[in-house]
């Protein structure tokens, strides 16, 4: 019998706009020790799925149909009886950590009170059980970590904790709700790791909710792929990869970005000659950006040590080239980017826009250069002004840069970017509420490109949206970039998507550069350790590669910007043990042509790299 | 470029639901949902006809505020009760004066009163704690301990001294109540402003070179619009509970003038001859104004708030 199966399961929801069929009737298995991967973009109803087999629908949800755990029905189960099950027997883990963990409650009562509650063990009993999975999931010194609060572990820790709390009661069946979204690459390999070793040593069966086809690849044996509430197609992880039925799951495996495939086939790529040898239009040297953070408070005069968040960055940035900024979070990609366009002043260095070095220029110089500097976020939805319409957002930079423009001449003007970031120019009344999330990102697209600037930065610009609309408006970028000569700095944690658009690609490693260099170099020949790890912790959407592939592996999370000896980790030799002294900064040493790396020791196979 | 046509009418074909050109805006929204709150209708009805009352109530009666009716004499508990043939709908007063014509009267300054010291809220207090808010720092600093140390002193006090040194007078009243009334709008204004300003948007903005002044006007005023006008209802039945308080004291309104403070209070006085009328009609008038300003208090801040979408 299968562990889990759901026949002919429908989620309804009523709203003030009418029913919405979530889930229009839908059918699998999973069985013990079999990992089925749920693939599906936004509102393909994977995670009402999941939500409606366990009971946690919200209050204006409707399920029908069947889903038999383990021979017994799921739907219409008396609260009491599910409950027992939910804790014994299926665990969930959700993406955001911390709102599955109480912030008042130390790890160790969190945990020990399931057991107790649970199982019935002694508090001693119960702690030691609870160290012993916080060993498993590979929490550093997890005895003395017991009685911290949640707030005190890091992003991918918490996820971890979460983890280990799933696996408290050993339950059968585990569903994991996008559990490593929002975690980074290194730190999701590890999750991932932790999850897949459950799988072998306590048979459990995972249902594995996502989007991200790597993760598909790494982890799953089945795979179902959803759209609008209906499963498209379904077969083997092999099946789906390599030989796709569906020309949705078609669609949606060219979408995805490949680290280690540059054709990108008919969709359009960079010009890769476009800028050679001509003068840079934006130089920064030595850029830091130091916030002092108050660290205790002794009489009357607080201690401020400062937080590195960039410190001594160097680059160059020609015409029509796009910059990839890469690193994980913490490391001060954003704030590199806000320091070039002097939202936030640089502590010093210089950050010269054609020619004229621009830290320190007076507000109003300020407000015309930022015409010709603009910049794309992350989140679509909170960067337009919910109370405006679409059309005011995008003709706001005209009204400040362009006063002399008539209100007709303006919306003639909103109307056609409009229509060249790929909108229909009647949507000009919307409101950012009643769009997707991929068409809001063009319209802050459109409103960065209204005034034709000479530099876009893009922070995470495609990081919350759905493959294939990332995929376009990649596309889009790439095309604007090419038809405007456009410079653009693209930062990102996705090492595949900065490979389609990037010129040159910098690794950011707490604040500091590690290695910078030519797009496809960086990813054929990485010189530094960390980029290398970086590189291998990215799962390819390619089972057969995954299974076989040897991964480089980083110890331990990221350390504290505040620790001084968390710069000098790939560089211990000259490590001087105390967090506040002043370190040894290592050099970038040119290993060749255009091929910067900072000087390391050796690694993991790789040599170590000192300067002369 | 075809992949933008491509791309555009998959997008587009996304939203064939409701492909209109007009947008729906929150407000939209908003009335949308507050119409369907029942009680927040009916307040607003309510209210509409209480204001046309005060407005307008005058000309449905031959009779005068401050006539003082000689012709009728005798006990004023049995002459002065509310009658349809001689026209005193609502009685007389203690002064044998048409209640119905003193009722209108007060209500419309009790109104005005609320209404007035509302806006002087919601314009002064919203300015100030956007701008406290949205600069920072310092100034935010002096700006705000400013707004502490002028709530710290007993307002009701300093207002009674006003009005006995200056005289009792409309006028001072309205001085006293709008002085204190924008305080705790700054405050509430101030804290939105502070999850605003970290908003994208904003950055966006300021990252776009507009101007400093024109952020706070353009992109965190409407967005503090909201809230603002839940409090302000909200705000409005203290104002008028404030003015009728003052004038319970004595000291509020000054005869000929009058408010339903005032009323009530001569109502309350004359309770033991017997003239209950003199104090049902304003104090009906003056419970069912609260009662709806706070129903309709009530149902914005549901059609408002930002945790329904």
């Amino acid at each position: 019998m299968a562990l889990l199966d759901i026949h002919n399961l429908k989620v309804d929801f009523r709203t003030n706009d009418g029913v919405v069929n979530a889930v229009k009737g839908i059918d699998f298995t999973l069985d013990r020790g079999e990992t089925l991967a749920i693939v599906g973009e936004s509102g393909s109803g994977k995670s009402q799925t999941a939500f409606a087999t366990v009971g946690l629908l919200a209050q204006n949800g409707e399920v029908s149909g069947s889903a038999k755990y383990d021979g017994r029905e799921l739907i219409g189960m008396p609260l009491a009886e599910m409950n027992k099950i939910r804790a014994r027997e299926i665990a969930m883990i959700f993406q955001d950590p911390m709102t599955s963990l109480n912030p008042y409650m130390r790890i160790s009562d969190q945990m020990a009170e399931v057991l107790q509650h649970h199982e019935g063990k002694s508090k001693k009993e119960a702690l030691a059980e609870a160290v012993r999975l916080l060993d498993m999931v590979r929490i550093p010194a997890a005895k003395a970590r017991l009685n911290m609060y949640p707030h005190e572990f890091s992003g991918g820790m918490r996820q971890r904790i979460m983890i280990a709390m799933a696996l408290l009661c050993k339950p059968k069946l585990l569903i994991a709700d996008e559990p490593t979204t929002a975690l980074d690459v290194t730190v999701q390999a590890e999750v991932l790791d932790v999850m897949d070793d459950l799988k072998r040593e306590t048979n459990t069966g995972i249902a594995l909710i996502t989007h991200d086809m790597g993760v598909v690849a790494r982890m799953s044996d089945n795979i179902i792929v959803m759209r609008y509430g209906e499963v498209v197609e379904r077969g083997t992880a092999d099946q789906i990869f390599y030989e796709p039925q569906h020309d949705y799951t078609k669609m949606l495996l060219a979408a995805v970005p490949h680290l280690e495939r540059t054709d990108r086939g008919e969709r359009p790529s960079i010009d890769l000659a476009a800028g050679r040898g001509e003068d840079p239009i934006l130089k920064v040297r030595d850029m830091k950006v130091h916030f002092p953070v108050q660290i205790d408070r002794k009489g009357l005069f607080r201690r401020t040590r400062p937080l590195r968040a960039v410190d001594g960055v160097s680059f160059d940035l020609q015409p029509g080239q796009t910059l990839g900024v890469v690193g994980e979070s913490g490391c001060g990609k954003s704030t590199l980017a806000r320091g070039v366009l002097q939202l936030i002043p640089p502590t010093s260095g210089e950050v010269v826009w054609l020619g004229r070095d621009v830290s320190g220029a007076s507000r109003s110089e300020l407000r015309d250069l930022r015409e010709e500097l603009q910049i794309v976020f992350q989140d679509p939805l909170a960067s337009l002004d919910p109370r405006m319409t679409v059309g005011d957002s995008i003709a706001e930079p005209l009204k400040v840069h362009r006063p002399g423009l008539s209100r007709s001449e303006r919306q003639q003007k909103v109307r056609q970017m409009l229509e060249r970031v790929g909108l229909d120019s009647n949507m000009i009344n919307r409101y950012p509420h009643e769009m997707s999330g991929g068409q809001n990102q063009r319209v802050g697209i459109a409103r960065a490109m209204i005034t034709e600037p000479k530099l876009v930065v893009c922070d995470e610009a495609v990081s919350a949206l759905d493959v294939s609309v990332q995929a376009r408006v990649v596309d889009l970028l790439i095309e604007l970039q090419k038809s405007m000569g456009l410079a653009m700095i693209f930062i990102s944690h996705d090492l595949s998507v900065v490979r389609e658009v990037s010129h040159r690609i910098m690794v950011l490693y707490l604040g500091r550069v590690v290695e910078l260099a030519d797009g496809p170099e960086i990813y054929e020949s990485p010189a530094h350790p960390y980029t290398r790890a970086l590189l291998s912790a990215v799962p390819r959407p390619d089972p057969r590669a995954e299974r076989s592939r040897e991964r480089v592996r980083l110890e331990g999370d990221l350390p504290s910007p505040l620790d001084s000896r968390a710069q000098l980790r790939f560089m211990k030799s000259k490590l001087v043990d105390d967090p506040e002294a002043d370190q040894y900064r290592p050099k970038l040493v040119e290993v060749s042509p255009g091929h910067y790396a900072a000087e390391h020791d050796p690694v993991l196979g790789t040599e170590a790299l000192r300067a002369s | 470029m075809t992949f933008v046509d491509k791309d555009a009418a998959e997008e587009r074909q996304g939203h064939a639901g409701h492909d209109q050109i007009a947008g729906r805006s929150l407000w939209a929204d908003a009335r949308h949902r507050f119409f369907q709150n029942k009680a927040a209708v009916v307040s607003m009805v309510v209210l509409l006809l209480i204001l046309l009352f005060a407005l307008f109530g005058g000309y449905l009666n031959e009779h005068n505020g401050q006539f003082i009716d000689f012709t009728i004499g005798g006990n004023l508990r049995e002459v002065g009760k509310p009658s349809i043939e001689n026209g005193h709908y609502f009685g007389l007063d203690q002064d044998k004066r048409d209640l119905y014509s003193r009722t209108v009267q007060g209500t419309r300054i009790s109104l005005l009163v609320g209404v007035l010291g509302a806006l002087v809220a919601v314009v002064v207090g919203t300015l100030y704690g956007a701008i406290a808010g949205y600069v920072g720092g310092k100034t935010d600093s002096i700006m705000m301990r400013a707004v502490d140390i002028l709530m710290s002193i007993p307002f009701m006090f300093v207002l009674i001294i006003l009005l006995v040194i200056f005289g009792r007078s409309i006028g001072m009243l309205f001085v006293g109540i709008g002085l204190i009334s924008w305080l705790d709008m700054s405050r509430i204004a101030r804290g939105q402003t502070l999850s605003i300003k970290n908003k994208e948007f904003v950055e966006a903005a300021i990252a776009t070179g507009v101007a400093p002044m024109t952020i706070i006007l353009r992109h965190i005023v409407p967005n503090l619009l909201g809230l603002v006008i839940v409090y302000a209802t909200l705000l409005v039945p203290g104002m008028i509970l404030a003015e009728s308080f003052i004038s319970f004291l004595g000291l509020g309104v000054q005869e000929p003038n009058t408010s339903l403070g005032a009323l009530i209070n001569f109502g309350a006085q004359n309770m033991a001859y017997g003239t209950l009328w003199m104090l049902y009609f304003p104090l009906a008038f003056f419970v069912l104004i609260l009662t709806a300003f706070y129903f309709v208090g009530d149902g914005l801040r549901d059609a408002l708030d930002p945790k329904d979408r």
